[in-house]
């Protein structure tokens, strides 16, 4: 990369508070075309997102899942605040149960497979 | 069977206790050449230890870069077990290793476990005690100055660059030169000099058996299965740990080695006993710390090492130390080993060493070449402070010693013209001649340091002066054979005494004319 994924999200984020949406997100896209950074797009892309969620003074909250858990969604998802970011994924691996990481740095590990880990180690 | 089996298992679930809890976690962004790039974890510690979780099972990293946004981590364990996106956890700890008496006797890897296929080292783990690879050094107050010998059993080196209990000296040479001889001699005297079974129990003289730690840092495997088996076959695994890193292990071990050696004999000084410890070579050492940061980023500065490459000598020498009485009279002896290219002491590594050191044995190719073994080059050789820990015997007969080689060294140029020069000259090279003969000595065979002065004694007085030169030494094996076996009363009173006082002198005297014409 010829810049940081940090030097990207930090010009990107002050520039939006100046110009438009529409203007900051064509001139970024340039940008990321001129610099051929375009191929790592969608990791600049999810620390920018990280990082308005953080300046809203929200969380990025990661929920995983065993399964699929549609019907509880929307209750998980409201335990957390309007300006968190949530986002599930399902993660077969874990098996059972439900992994909360906050701005992939805590980490609430409620699955059967650390359940099984820490039984067998 | 499968009954039981299965109760076990309904028991171990039962007791099985939840207790979920927000935990710091990371995720490895990069990964290779056993570094890891760790994003999150924006408490972690510097040096703390970090655990890995990846598919093959968990792999230990040091936390070492602690940057804005991520964590530069060396890798401990299977570099190859991790990949991008495994979870990274910490664990509250630095790295540490378990230390006991049940060491002695063992090789084991910088973190404790054992290499040498004799089992579980601890069979009592409540015996063995975490000691951190990283520690400060003893402060001022608790330490006292250097007072008690390391007899090295090497004449060149007891005589005339006495070594004391707490000292950091410094074996420095080009490569062949005999640098690790000279630390195994030591090592292999230790158990010569002392022979009590109990290693608490004072020996004779006031000196206690020391309890060795041998650190191989980048060393061939061959050479230190060869130093393993010397120790073994000369009984000297009874009172010496081994810690291996060899040339094939990462430069993560190579890194931690001469610290976890340290730590093991910090265990020992703690128990009030006096460790020796061989860091072999220091050089390696510095490479390995090189490699380490410049995969780090860390930018590089005098031929390429970090800037920090003195506080990682000056931390680890620093550590050697003697405790007063009131924290257990302990102490660690420090022989660091370095490495020159073509003799250039000059060299960044070495003269950062020389100076961190209390002085240094300098081994020259030249002479080694000469047949001059150990290849001690007495005038570049110092020791700032173990003369003050020299016995009393030693310092009487090596004084004369010194003087008259630094004689004899001014007079070298001129024995090609021995004919032309006065009686006097002559004598004087003629007995420079004899005392370089004497110090000359085989390797993995020590002379206790009672025989030693008797060698010396017969040679700066004149004893060997109607001896051929390439007689000397048969001449002095045999002389102090014979000593040995009809007045072996002369060789205890120094041992025991470590005095050569004027009754014993005068008995020394009549003895060597006596065994003159035996």
């Amino acid at each position: 990369m010829k810049y940081s994924v940090n030097n990207y999200v930090g010009a990107f984020t002050q520039t939006i508070k100046k110009a438009s949406r529409e203007e900051a997100v064509g001139g970024f896209v340039k940008l990321l075309r001129k610099t051929g950074d375009i191929k790592h797009s969608s990791k600049i892309i999810d620390a920018i997102h990280r990082k308005l969620v953080n300046e809203k003074d929200g969380k990025w909250v990661d929920i995983e899942t065993g399964r699929e858990a549609i019907p509880k969604k929307e209750v998980l998802k409201n335990k957390f605040s309007k300006t968190d970011y949530v986002d599930f994924k399902i993660n077969p691996e874990l098996v059972a149960g439900v992994r909360i990481t906050i701005n992939g740095e805590e980490e609430l590990n409620n699955t059967l497979q650390n359940k099984l880990n820490k039984l067998f180690k | 069977m499968s009954y039981e089996i299965i109760e076990k298992l309904k028991k171990e679930i039962a007791d099985y206790k939840d207790d979920t809890q927000f935990e710091h976690v990371g995720l490895v962004t990069e990964v290779g050449d056993g570094i890891a790039k760790i994003s999150g974890l924006s408490k972690a510690l510097s040096q703390e230890l970090l655990n890995i979780e990846t598919k093959g099972g968990d792999v230990s990293a040091i936390a070492f870069n602690l940057e804005e946004s991520f964590i530069g981590a060396v890798i401990l364990g299977d570099a190859q077990k991790v990949k991008v996106g495994d979870r990274v956890k910490q664990t509250g700890r630095v790295v540490s290793l378990k230390a006991g008496q049940e060491l002695i006797g063992r090789v084991v890897d910088p973190l404790g476990n054992p290499l040498d296929n004799k089992g579980v080292i601890f069979t009592n783990p409540d015996k063995a005690k975490d000691y951190p690879l990283e520690r400060p050094a003893p402060s001022v107050v608790v330490r006292e100055s250097v007072n008690t010998p390391v007899h090295t059993g090497i004449k060149a080196v007891d005589a005339m660059i006495p070594i004391g209990r707490g000292q950091r000296e410094l074996i420095i040479g080009d490569r062949q030169t005999g640098k690790t001889a000279i630390a195994l001699d030591t090592i292999l005297n230790q158990g010569q000099d002392f022979r009590e079974t109990d290693l608490s129990a004072g020996a004779p003289g006031g000196r206690r058996r020391m309890v060795c730690i041998y650190v191989a840092i980048g060393q061939k495997n061959s050479k230190i299965a060869k130093i393993v088996k010397i120790l073994e076959e000369k009984c000297a695994l009874k009172y010496t740990v081994v810690v291996s890193a060899p040339a094939s292990a990462p430069a993560s071990v190579q890194y931690l080695a001469p610290f976890a050696g340290c730590a093991i004999a910090e265990y020992f000084m703690d128990q009030g006993q006096d460790a020796l410890v061989v860091y072999d070579d220091l050089s390696k050492h510095a490479d390995s710390y090189r490699q380490l940061s410049l995969l780090l980023r860390r930018p590089p500065g005098r031929e390429a090492y970090p800037g920090d490459i003195f506080y990682l000598h000056a931390r680890l020498l620093e550590r050697a130390a003697k405790m007063d009485k009131e924290h257990g009279g302990g102490s660690i002896t420090a022989l660091p080993i370095i490495e020159t290219q073509l003799g250039d002491v000059s060299a960044y590594v070495p003269t950062n060493v020389i100076s961190i050191t209390d002085g240094q044995i300098y081994l020259e190719s030249d002479l080694f070449y000469k047949g001059l073994r150990p290849a001690i080059n007495a005038g570049l050789s110092v020791s700032r402070v173990g003369s003050s820990a020299q016995t009393k015997a030693m310092k009487k007969v090596s004084g004369k010693l010194r003087l008259d080689l630094a004689q004899f060294r001014e007079l070298q140029a001129f024995v090609q013209f021995a004919s032309d020069l006065d009686e006097n000259t002559k004598n004087q090279i003629a007995r420079g001649q004899r005392l370089t003969e004497i110090l000359k000595q085989v390797d993995n065979d020590p002379i206790p340091f009672e025989k030693q002065v008797v060698a010396i004694y017969m040679a700066v007085n004149g004893y060997l002066d109607s001896v051929k030169v390439e007689d000397v030494r048969t001449f002095e094996k045999r002389t102090i054979d014979n000593l040995d076996k009809l007045h072996g009363d002369i060789l205890k009173k120094i041992r025991e005494s470590n005095q050569l006082d004027e009754e014993t002198e005068e008995k020394l005297k009549s003895s060597l004319e006596e065994l003159r014409g035996v």
